[in-house]
């Protein structure tokens, strides 16, 4: 029941929103991140408003607003429209040999990785999974509340009981459709988010260039074995899910930056708030794309409307949050940052994470290629819209040498459990420049010759008004 | 195709990247077949069991012997670090009964109805070397008075009056 509960996910991503310019594949990633973000969202709100976790009343909402979805579509199909309400998607054309090849080169390390003992209890070497995020997954679905596990919070230090809820949500959620908790089956989620990774990322790159460059850095993206370990060895742990928000977030802003389009700002500000909602490492990143935001609507002088998309989901979830969270006396997890600043730590710290991102065998050449891409953004003279991407992963990282610098536990053994997966966090992200100046290469070269021999040989589908011009010639 | 061509670089750039990446994936096999080999044959409980060797059964045991609203004191023959990590897992798997995991035969909690008392594997115990405070008299006089409920493989469990 809880595989179909992934499938579900997606669905319900769906019925949020029933139409997005992208590919059927890319579609699920973005669908099945946004489903679970919102039955998070909805498991808590249910929480605040005393309506106990039953599998109908869960999806209750849902299937109220799929009926919605079909009766606005047939009004409209009633009309002549094409609906608003219909599921739809890019249609594929006939893929190229190459893209064929490419596509089966990710799938590689996928396969290599997806056999299920690499997701079963490797106990003692995944404590973050079972003794904080499959732990509280559990005690929610068991207590069919959140409330009485935060009031045994002081039982519970070692479980992180300030830490954000939305896998623990969700896997409550899972748990209740399926009748009974299955850590196993949970686990899974981390690969399933790891795929969306993969899926989102191809979008995004596909939106920012041809599709060449798109496919090319999904394959290195799937073959970051870093990335592998997190999803499969590690599953169960959030980071994956974080990796993907963080780069959504990235993406969208970007788009939104370069092209002014309001969805990408909500896009960018949900996928921020998630990520906030997934892992503390997550609230210093939202904090980026705030300001950021903030600072394109003043001096962009943008509707106040735009005011609202960008701070009205991290408000409106976060503060709920951070009041119930008091109301136990469960205090924040993490620390002040600035406070406590020790420099020579920083020191330590920014060698070792330097050190750590430059092992090809965790991340091959990935944090190389970001500088890479900077570089030739530098000689390309790319937009500033591009600098928030390399700008937003320094940034992270940056947020966690604060961390690291306040001497909170023991450096080493910190560094030695974390370094790895705070980078592996910001990888899809800091891959996306690469895909984006690659692109802006081959556009900028094809403008000076002939298209033809080109490696983004297919065009994107084109809009209904293209569509009727042409015809009209 | 010119030399300084964006193609040419990216196709090269994938191809060094595939080469790279090669090795770890190549352990990654090596891995997944030893992983698939070791858990042949194995249900699910078998292979928590077989990894997490004993929490798992011993947070079986307990978990049959006190009903979901208990509270259970165990008392571990463990070293401290294993002290911790009993803690955690016991509180992990027998949620939402209360435990609390001591390495000293004299420590109790006040209302607790349960008793719990296992000794790490040997194994364990030549990794993390026990250093609490054990005597096994003390512990016999202590469970005299007490009424068995259990007596698991690992474990021995008792009702606190």
């Amino acid at each position: 029941m809880i595989y179909t509960g992934y499938i579900l996910t997606c669905l319900i991503g769906w019925l949020i929103v029933p139409k997005l310019a992208a590919r059927l594949l890319e579609r699920a990633a973005l669908t099945f991140a946004l489903g679970a973000f919102a039955i998070s969202i909805e498991m808590f709100t249910f929480d605040l408003a005393g309506i106990g976790w039953n599998r109908w009343i869960l999806l209750l909402p849902w299937l109220l607003l799929a009926a919605f979805r079909i009766y606005q579509g047939r009004g409209q199909q009633g009309r002549g429209q094409q609906g608003r309400g219909q599921f739809t998607f890019e249609a594929d054309p006939f893929p190229a040999w190459w893209q064929i090849g490419l596509v089966v080169l990710a799938l590689v390390p996928v396969a290599i990785w997806w056999p299920y003992e690499r997701v079963m209890p490797l106990t003692s070497s995944a404590w973050d999974a079972w003794a904080i995020w499959l732990f509280k997954a559990n005690a929610f679905y068991l207590d069919g509340t959140i409330d009485p596990f935060l009031a045994r919070a002081a039982e519970f230090t070692d479980h992180q009981p300030g830490y954000p809820l939305l896998m623990p949500l969700y896997g409550a959620f899972l748990y209740t459709l399926n009748g009974a908790a299955d850590d196993y089956a949970f686990k899974m989620a981390s690969v399933c988010f790891c795929l969306a990774s993969l899926g989102v990322f191809h979008y995004l790159a596909r939106r920012a260039g041809g599709p060449g460059p798109a496919l090319v850095s999904t394959v290195m993206l799937a073959s970051v074995p870093m990335l592998n370990v997190l999803a499969f060895e590690l599953a169960g742990y959030v980071d994956t899910t974080l990796s993907f928000y963080l780069l959504a977030a990235g993406g969208f802003l970007y788009f939104w930056w370069r092209d002014g389009n309001r969805f990408d700002l909500v896009a960018a500000s949900l996928a921020a708030t998630a990520a906030a909602w997934t892992k503390n490492e997550g609230q210093f990143f939202l904090l980026a794309i705030v300001l950021l935001g903030v600072a394109r609507l003043f001096f962009g002088r943008r509707p106040p409307l735009e005011w609202g998309c960008l701070i009205a989901p991290p408000a409106a979830l976060l503060l709920p949050w951070t009041i119930v969270r008091g109301g136990h006396g469960v205090e924040a997890a993490g620390f002040a940052m600035g406070f406590n600043f020790d420099p020579k730590l920083f020191t330590v710290a920014a060698d070792a994470l330097l050190i750590e991102a430059l092992r090809w065998d965790l991340f091959v050449l990935t944090f190389v290629l970001l500088a890479g891409a900077a570089v030739g953004a530098a000689l390309l003279r790319m937009s500033a819209a591009f600098w928030i991407l390399p700008g937003l992963v320094v940034w992270h990282l940056s947020g966690a040498l604060m961390a690291y610098s306040t001497g909170q536990n023991d450096l080493q053994w910190w560094l030695g459990t974390s370094a790895d997966r705070i980078l592996a966090q910001v990888v899809p992200l800091a891959l996306l420049p690469a895909a984006v100046v690659f692109s802006s290469w081959i556009e900028r070269q094809s403008a000076d010759e002939p298209p033809a021999g080109k490696l983004e040989s297919m065009p994107a589908p084109l809009g209904k008004r293209e569509k009727r011009r042409r015809k009209s010639r | 195709m010119k030399f300084n061509s964006p193609q040419l670089a990216l196709g090269a750039l994938l191809i060094a990247w595939l080469v790279l990446a090669a090795p770890p994936l190549r352990t990654q096999i090596d891995k997944t077949l030893r992983t698939r080999a070791l858990f042949e044959g194995r249900d699910a409980d078998q292979r928590t069991a077989l990894v997490d060797n004993p929490g798992f059964r011993v947070a079986q045991e307990i978990g049959i012997a006190v009903p979901p609203s208990g509270c259970v004191v165990v008392l571990a023959y463990a070293g401290p670090a294993a002290i911790d990590y009993y803690q955690s897992r016991f509180a992990y798997f027998l949620y939402p009964r209360k435990v609390m995991v001591f390495d000293a035969v004299d420590r109790t909690q006040d209302g607790c109805g349960y008793l719990a008392v296992f000794r790490d594997t040997a194994q364990n115990l030549v990794n993390e070397p026990f250093a609490g405070r054990w005597n096994q008299a003390d512990l016999a006089q202590r469970l005299s008075g007490l009424e068995p409920v259990r007596s698991g493989e690992l474990t021995r469990i008792y009702r606190v009056p």
